[in-house]
Formats: structure tokens, C-alpha cells, sequence
């Protein structure tokens, strides 16, 4: 055991880089592929998991003394749950455009293994704040990850952001012009998710490798 | 001592039952309320998905979210709506909630049409129209025996002149298969039950960038002015027997049909996404043969009253 | 409700669709965080698959009957038969949580009997059941069951497709990861790197099913000339693959064939 106790932040921070869930715990992948197709999409996945996750964990950790242990993983699971449909009960009345295209995969954030991992992993061993901060950070971490596929996919697969054409009009190819730009299609479909995160991947290794 | 472990063992068991039913009741709690407290704005969100729709296809609603009158040269130019009426504005101005809410209330209504045309209101028929609209949303309002239509009222000139207004349009509720997963939209024809005024597709799951692109408006803009009911080469238009419906092509309407009066009914199809389009094109052809009596009873009048 | 308007070939169809066309690992991408952090062996991936195959097909099945009978809409019709008026009552909201119960505890009593039961089939299988309750394939399977609204059996037949081809996926990409342990792969891209290039691969190959449409009931008035054409077509753009299938009804004609309404 350390003598030097690391300020609480480190939580925060310890989450968006050296230990991003996605890069290097290799977790949340489901959703990262399911949703990174416009950005507005990944943006609302990405704030709502990092709610959940912090919540969640917050909760998870607040109860953890007088939680059973046998029913350990049940109650953790119920509190996500409870969690997750606050924020698609909260969708479905001010996002409504949104939550049609995330439909289901709000749902899924309860089977999101970051949420489950944090709240497994670290949130029931430590005190509430520490718990909030690690989780925040979880969700950041993925958020960012989230706000990076979603960019470059949009910007080739569409020639937007968030639906503002970026790339000119006038660029494109026609019928008079055969030769101009096209959109990239692949990156709208969801193999392109993969290769882009595991390109990511190998960018993250090289650099914490270094550094 | 196997009867202190006994002891400890139930002990825990209650406690462990007594955790678990607490904690379900907060839950059960919290989620309730707020359920219910949330009810109204999801109700009100939903309306509000299907009037814009609904104003996007009778292109009152530009598809950028602006409404929009048409000028006496017939274009359509940025309107300001004020207590449901609208009135022609200098630049885009983007409506509340409640300001499309109100425009949707004064110039669409429900009504019904039986297999041979014959118009009838909710309240005649005795059915109420939310639950009508919920329950068939689905399966389509075209197989019912009494289908669902809207007609589009004219544009009030002001708060005295909501009464007995000219009705400049009527808007169908189009149901389909796409690629994936069923597509509904809606089709705005003009009062001669003949020419298209404007289509949306409020609910689609296809591919996105391919077949989604039904609910873009670059793709919708080919519809306004196209004909529903196919001319035959004579130029005259056989009502009650001529192909009715929207074709989407595989390519370019202008390579593929040419000058031929198919070309009138049918627009481009999109690249990569064919079977998006061929979901469309039969989704018109089956929902708009449903109403083919009121059509041409339409068209009848129409042609009387000159 | 327990048949609905598919017949026995539809069934088929549907089955053959939610195994390959919309396989849950290649199409969905759901599943994968469970097995990636898991292991890169062939056996692992088998036991997985099995025990995931039994999880969502029973779970799939008592999910079911919550969505009918609790949390669809107008689903508490049947309280009416003890006096009380249910008519205005939404449950909806409490779909996930009830689902996701459902499915944990369902694993938790599935666990506690294989190991009273047969302690040699605990020892291969029964690690892996707390690891599935939080499959996001399983959850997602009974959501998408759910919004499609299917009746009893092809509901059934839904979720056992959906397992089949999520066991079939990770089966796959096990035995290819096995190879790749040994192959002189670029050091930044070993391990977790390569592995999403080649299931992005894999996903690419999977989209060559697009367009088979198997499933749809034989009722609408005239289920017709939509189906199936076979095309590529969804490709799009990419080096001008186009629509290359062939257009036509090429022997994949089995939803339309009889109408046979009111059966």
C-alpha cells in the first residue's frame, strides 16, 4: 500500500488517458461501433453513459456497507437500470428526434461493460466521491473516444457535421463533373467503426508506450 | 453451534429479502413518478413528430424548419405564424413548439373514406381518432375499412376567417417495407387528386447514407408536381384504370424513361440503395390503390367545379 | 399471438435470417466486449457460445411473456378479468429493468442447478453464466425482439437464430485469432489492435447477405415483387461495386408464395 495518499482527481483523470476504457480496458466496444454514425448521435450516447456510469457508481458506493454479498451484482444491476431509463424517459421527452435513432442501444447501456466494470471494479471498494470521479471520468474517456469515430465518420461518410455540410457542395461529382468528390459510403456502415478503432488503438499504444 | 449458524444463516437470508424488497420499492418509486411526470412531454413530443410530418409534406414546414407561404407567383417564400395563421416574413424564422402545434391544429384535419370513397368524420363513424390512429399505425390505415385522410384548410386571412375555408390539399398516411424494417411517410396531393404537393418519411430504419436518404430533403424535392395516376401516351389520363402510384427508378428518370408520360410519375432512384426504393414505389402503389375511389371521385369534382 | 400471420417456411426464413443476414456479432455488434476481454481460444469461445445459446433462447421466451403480459402496451388487459381497471396503465417504462431481471436471475438459478446437477458440465460452463448475464447480445436480442413485435414462436425462433449466429461469429473469429497469435503481426497492432481490422473484415464479408429478405409473413395484400433481388446494391459506392447481384425472383421466393390470410 502506497504511504502517499494521490489526490482525488486522479480518479478523474486516470480514466480519460492512461486507463480510457475503450483503448486500453477495451470495453463499451457494442456501442461505439452501434452509434458513432452522426455526431449528434454519439455525443447524446456518450453524455448519457457518463451519467449512468458516474451515478451509478455514486449509488453503488454509498450502499456498498449494508449491500449483501450475495445479491452484490443484482442491486448493482438494478441501479443502472434505474439510471438508464431515467435518461430515455428523459429522451423520449426532449430529444425525441434522437431517441428514435438510439431506439434500443439506450437500452443497452445497462449491458455496457464499462458501467458494470467501474461500478464492479472500483466503485463498491471506495468512498462515494472517489467512486463519482472514476466513473465521470469512464464515461469522458469514452465519450472522447465516441466524439472522435463519430467525427471522422461523418466528415468522410457524409461530408458533414452534424449535418452542416463541411465538404462544398460544389466539390462533388455529377453527371456533368464524373471525376469530382464522392462521399466515402464504407465509412457510414459499421466495419469502418472497427478499423477506425483499432487504428486508434494502435496510436494509443504507441503513445503511452513512449510517454 | 449448528444451531447459532442456522440462526445466522436465516438471520442473513432476511436481511438479504428485506434489502433487496426496499431497494425495488425506491426504485418502483422514483421510476414511477417520474414516469408520470414525463408523460405529457413524451405525448407532446410524439404529436409534434407527426404534425411536423405531416406540415413538412404539405410543404407549409420547409424540411430546414421554417414555415412558408406560397407568393401569388406561386414559390414558396419564409412565413411568421402568429395564433395559427401565417403570414409571409422577410427572413427564416425558426417556430416554437407550440407555434407548429397551433399552425397543425388550424389547417390539418382527420377525417375518414370507406372502399368506395365516401367521406365520413370521426365523430360520425363513432370511432375515437387517437385510439384509431394508435392502433393501426402499424398495420396501415389503408387496410381498414374506414381509412385515415387529412385535408389541408387554406391559409386563414385572419382570426374571423377560420370557418368554411377552401381545402388546398389532402395528405395520406403511407406505410411500407423498406430494406430493413417497415418505412411510414406521408404523401400531400392537391385537391384534382392527381398532382403530388409534397411527401415525408417520418419513420425509416435503412441504411443510413444509402436508403436513409428517403427523409432527406434533396431526395424529396423531385416529388412536388409529379402525378400519381400514370397518363397513357395519349395524354389523357384513364382514372380508373391507369397504374397509380410514385415509381422510383433504378438511375435517372431522364435516362431511363425519358419523354414518356411514365417519366411524370416516377423520379430517381439512389444509388446503392434499390431496394429502399423499391419498398417506396410499392408502398404508394398498394396504399394509394386503397383510395382509388376517393381519387377519382376527387378528380370528378374537381373537374365540375372547374 | 402465438403464430401470428407466419407460416412454418417464414419460420425457416426468419431462422436462416437471424443467423447470417442479421447476425448479432457481425451486423449488430453486440456481444463482443464479453468474449474480447475473455480469451483467444477456440474452447472458450465454444463454451461461451453454448451457454449463450441456452441463456437467450429461455430468456428470450420469459421476456416474452413480460412484454405481453406486463410492460407492452395495453398488456395488463388480462387484470380486467379481476374488475380492475387497467385501460389507462403504461408500464413501458419499467421494460429494461424487468428484462434485465429476468435475465440475471434466470442465469443465477440456471448456475446454482448446473452445479447441484452435473459438477463436471459446472466446470466447463458455469464460469462463463455471470459473464452472460450482462451480454449486451442478450439484452439486445430481447429489445429488438420486442420492436419487432413478433407473435410466440417466430419470436422463438428469433432468439435461437440470433444465438446460433452470435456462437457461430465468435467461433469464427476465435479460430482466427488463434492463427493470428502465431503470425508476425505489426508490434502496435498485436493483440487487440489487429483483432478489431480482422472482425471489421469479417463484418464486410457478412455484408455480402444485405438484401435477402426471408422473413415477412405471408399476409399483406400483396407482399409481391418487394423481396428478394439479391443485390449487393447496399455497398454502394466503393470502387464501384454497385449492384452486382441479380435482379428477378432467384429462388428466394419463400414469403411469397400463397396468400394465406385469415389462417
Amino acid at each position: 500500500m502506497s504511504s502517499t495518499k494521490l489526490p482525488v482527481s486522479t480518479y478523474f483523470t486516470d480514466q480519460i488517458w492512461s486507463g480510457n476504457q475503450v483503448l486500453v480496458a477495451v470495453l463499451g466496444i457494442c456501442s461505439a461501433l452501434g452509434v458513432t454514425n452522426r455526431l449528434s448521435v454519439a455525443i447524446t450516447m456518450g453524455l448519457s453513459v457518463s451519467f449512468v456510469t458516474a451515478f451509478s457508481s455514486l449509488f453503488v458506493s454509498l450502499l456498498r456497507k449494508i449491500t449483501p454479498d450475495s445479491v452484490r451484482m443484482i442491486t448493482q444491476l438494478a441501479i443502472i437500470s434505474v439510471f438508464v431509463i431515467i435518461i430515455d424517459q428523459f429522451l423520449q421527452a426532449y430529444f425525441f428526434s434522437i431517441s428514435k435513432v438510439l431506439s434500443v442501444f439506450v437500452g443497452l447501456i445497462i449491458t455496457n461493460c464499462i458501467v458494470m466494470g467501474r461500478t464492479e471494479g472500483m466503485a463498491k471498494n471506495v468512498e462515494p466521491l472517489p467512486a463519482f470521479l472514476d466513473g465521470l471520468g469512464a464515461g469522458m474517456g469514452y465519450a472522447i473516444i465516441l466524439f472522435i469515430v463519430a467525427f471522422l465518420r461523418e466528415l468522410f461518410g457524409f461530408g458533414q457535421l452534424f449535418g452542416y455540410q463541411i465538404i462544398p457542395q460544389s466539390w462533388y461529382a455529377t453527371a456533368a463533373n464524373p471525376d469530382g468528390y464522392d462521399n466515402f459510403v464504407l465509412m457510414v456502415s459499421p466495419p469502418a467503426a472497427f478499423f477506425i478503432i483499432g487504428g486508434l488503438i494502435y496510436l494509443s499504444r504507441k503513445f503511452q508506450g513512449n510517454g | 453451534m449448528s444451531e447459532s449458524n442456522a440462526a445466522t444463516v436465516s438471520k442473513q437470508n432476511s436481511y438479504t429479502i428485506l434489502f433487496m424488497v426496499i431497494l425495488s420499492l425506491i426504485c418502483a418509486v422514483i421510476l414511477s413518478t417520474l414516469a408520470s411526470a414525463l408523460r405529457e412531454p413524451q405525448e407532446m413530443a410524439k404529436e409534434l413528430d407527426r404534425s411536423k410530418q405531416m406540415l413538412i409534406a404539405s410543404r407549409i414546414l420547409s424540411p430546414y424548419g421554417y414555415f412558408q407561404v406560397q407568393n401569388e407567383k406561386g414559390e414558396y417564400v419564409p412565413a411568421i405564424a402568429k395564433g395559427g395563421i401565417l403570414a409571409p416574413a422577410e427572413k427564416k424564422i425558426f417556430p416554437s413548439k407550440e407555434q407548429i402545434l397551433e399552425v397543425y391544429r388550424t389547417r390539418i384535419q382527420g377525417f375518414l373514406v370507406d372502399a368506395k370513397g365516401v367521406a365520413t368524420s370521426f365523430q360520425k363513424a363513432d370511432i375515437d381518432e387517437q385510439k384509431y390512429v394508435q392502433d393501426f399505425r402499424k398495420t396501415g390505415y389503408y387496410q381498414e375499412p374506414l381509412k385515415l385522410i387529412y385535408r389541408i384548410s387554406a391559409n386563414p386571412k385572419s382570426q374571423k376567417d377560420l370557418q368554411d375555408r377552401p381545402i388546398v390539399g389532402y395528405v395520406i398516411p403511407i406505410n411500407g417495407m423498406g430494406l430493413w424494417d417497415a418505412i411510414y411517410g406521408y404523401l400531400a396531393i392537391e385537391p384534382n387528386g392527381d398532382t403530388v404537393i409534397g411527401i415525408s418519411w417520418y419513420d425509416q430504419k435503412e441504411t443510413p447514407g444509402l436508403g436513409a436518404n428517403i427523409a432527406e430533403p434533396e431526395w424529396q424535392s423531385q416529388f412536388p408536381g409529379k402525378r400519381i395516376f400514370q397518363e397513357s401516351p395519349d395524354g389523357k389520363t384513364n382514372f380508373s384504370t391507369a397504374p397509380l402510384g410514385i415509381t422510383v427508378v433504378k438511375g435517372k428518370v431522364g435516362e431511363v424513361l425519358g419523354n414518356s408520360p411514365k417519366a411524370l410519375s416516377a423520379v430517381d432512384g439512389m444509388a446503392g440503395a434499390t431496394l429502399t426504393g423499391n419498398g417506396v414505389t410499392d408502398a404508394y402503389r398498394m396504399v394509394l390503390a386503397a383510395y382509388r375511389p376517393f381519387l377519382i371521385n376527387l378528380h370528378a369534382k374537381n373537374q365540375a367545379s372547374g | 399471438m402465438w403464430m401470428g400471420d407466419y407460416t412454418f417456411l417464414n419460420l425457416f426464413g426468419l431462422f436462416i435470417q437471424a443467423i447470417f443476414i442479421e447476425n448479432f456479432l457481425l451486423v449488430n455488434f453486440l456481444g463482443m466486449c464479453t468474449y474480447l476481454a475473455c480469451s483467444n481460444k477456440l474452447k472458450t469461445a465454444n463454451g461461451l457460445g453454448i451457454a449463450v445459446v441456452f441463456v437467450l433462447t429461455i430468456s428470450g421466451v420469459l421476456n416474452w411473456f413480460v412484454h405481453r403480459f406486463i410492460t407492452g402496451p395495453s398488456a395488463l388487459a388480462w387484470l380486467e378479468y379481476l374488475g380492475l381497471n387497467t385501460a389507462n396503465i403504461n408500464l413501458g417504462f419499467l421494460e429494461f429493468l424487468l428484462f434485465i431481471s429476468v435475465i440475471a436471475g434466470f442465469t443465477q438459478i440456471l448456475e446454482i442447478i448446473i452445479e447441484k446437477v452435473s459438477p463436471a458440465l459446472y466446470m466447463s460452463l458455469g464460469l462463463y453464466l455471470p459473464l452472460i448475464a450482462v451480454n449486451c447480445a442478450i439484452l439486445g436480442a430481447c429489445l429488438f425482439a420486442v420492436t419487432r413485435d413478433y407473435p410466440f414462436i417466430p419470436n422463438f425462433t428469433y432468439v435461437t437464430g440470433s444465438a446460433l449466429g452470435w456462437w457461430l461469429a465468435i467461433a469464427l473469429i476465435a479460430a482466427i485469432r488463434e492463427r493470428l497469435a502465431t503470425a508476425n503481426v505489426v508490434p502496435g497492432l498485436r493483440g487487440m489492435g489487429i483483432t478489431f481490422i480482422m472482425s471489421g473484415l469479417m463484418s464486410m464479408a457478412f455484408m455480402g447477405f444485405t438484401g435477402i429478405k426471408l422473413a415477412t409473413p405471408t399476409t399483406s395484400a400483396e407482399t409481391g415483387q418487394t423481396g428478394q433481388t439479391g443485390q449487393t446494391g447496399q455497398i454502394g459506392q466503393i470502387g464501384q461495386i454497385g449492384q452486382i447481384g441479380q435482379t428477378g425472383q432467384t429462388g428466394l421466393r419463400l414469403s411469397n408464395e400463397l396468400p394465406e390470410r385469415g389462417q
